[in-house]
């Protein structure tokens, strides 16, 4: 059970299983990225199904950069890019 | 307080992006009017615009005015704190415009400084897409009808899944080290598993209709 829940949350793959685990979405960035709000395409891959902000434990961003999602999904979602809610 | 002295001579101005949503009906003549409004208070309040791009008719990602699109414009201009306030005045006045933003990009900007590409400020009128108002429109019927199908709930294949993984790594090793202990483990199993399965089962009903409830909502 303990190993499942390791699994849910383990996000880099380092080996674990044979298959691993899909690489975090954050980690195909530069560190230096800045995120634009005006570019809803590469923010979705930053927000659950359901529309809300990952943490950084799932999308592995640094904290700065994690500040500057959060604005920029903010900034997107006032100007009707990307949903506040959204219903699966 | 030589500093004092020499400020007056720059007045240091920002960069700003602004961008505004008109509503969807909205013809090329009323996106033009409300576009040359913008350019008026730009041009009034001393501010340069670098940047003019229609985005054209858009989805937007949730209904605004009971609308699911919407003319997106962006601006992008250089100017002073007052022409932000007055430009923002303007567009809560015209009531094609139903949402906009202002963003600032940069401070202290020499406003001489500023090069503007005559080319980029031009309003571009966008054709539309009628194929894809239609659909939208045809969806929408659909959904007022209650035709259009729920999605799957993601949950129940994803469960037993996870309840696989681990038996398959232990079986196994279990057989190997342990014959009694694999020859327990079926017997325990269903045992455990049966009352979980009956609470489920009247759990069920009512997580749907809890389920259904908020996906009207």
């Amino acid at each position: 059970m303990a190993d499942d829940i390791r699994q849910d949350f383990d996000i880099d793959g380092g080996g674990r299983g044979r298959g691993g685990r899909k690489k975090a979405p954050g980690h195909s960035l530069a560190p230096d990225f800045k995120f634009d709000y005006k570019d809803p395409q590469q923010l979705r891959h930053f927000i659950t199904d359901r529309g809300k902000i990952t943490p950084r434990r799932i999308n592995g961003l640094n904290a700065k950069q994690q500040r500057g999602l959060t604005r920029a999904i903010k900034r997107a979602r006032n100007i009707a890019l990307l949903p506040y809610t959204a219903t699966k | 307080m030589a500093t004092a002295a020499a400020a007056p001579a720059t007045r240091w101005a920002r960069e700003y992006e602004t961008i505004y949503i008109l509503r969807s009906d909205v013809d090329n003549a009323g996106a033009e009017k409300v576009v040359n409004r913008a350019k008026d208070v730009i041009a009034r309040l001393e501010g340069t615009l670098t940047k003019l791009d229609n985005w054209g008719k858009r989805k937007l990602a949730y209904p605004i005015q009971k609308s699911n699109r919407g003319i997106f414009v962006y601006l992008k201009y250089v100017g002073y704190g007052d022409l932000v306030a007055e430009l923002e005045r303007n567009l809560r006045l015209l009531d094609e415009v139903v949402r906009f933003q202002t963003v600032l990009l940069t401070e202290d900007i020499d406003p001489a400084s500023v090069a503007v590409d005559p080319e980029e400020v031009q309003y571009l009128h966008v054709e539309e897409d009628e194929e894809e108002e239609a659909e939208d429109a045809e969806l929408e019927r659909a959904r007022s009808l209650g035709m259009v199908p729920r999605a799957p709930r993601a949950a129940p294949p994803e469960a037993p899944a996870r309840v696989a993984a681990p038996e398959e790594g232990g079986a196994p090793a279990d057989a190997a080290v342990a014959p009694k202990g694999a020859a327990e483990a079926p017997a325990a199993e269903p045992a455990a598993e049966a009352p979980a399965a009956e609470e489920a089962a009247q759990e069920s009903p009512e997580a749907e209709s809890k389920a259904d409830k908020r996906e009207e909502g």
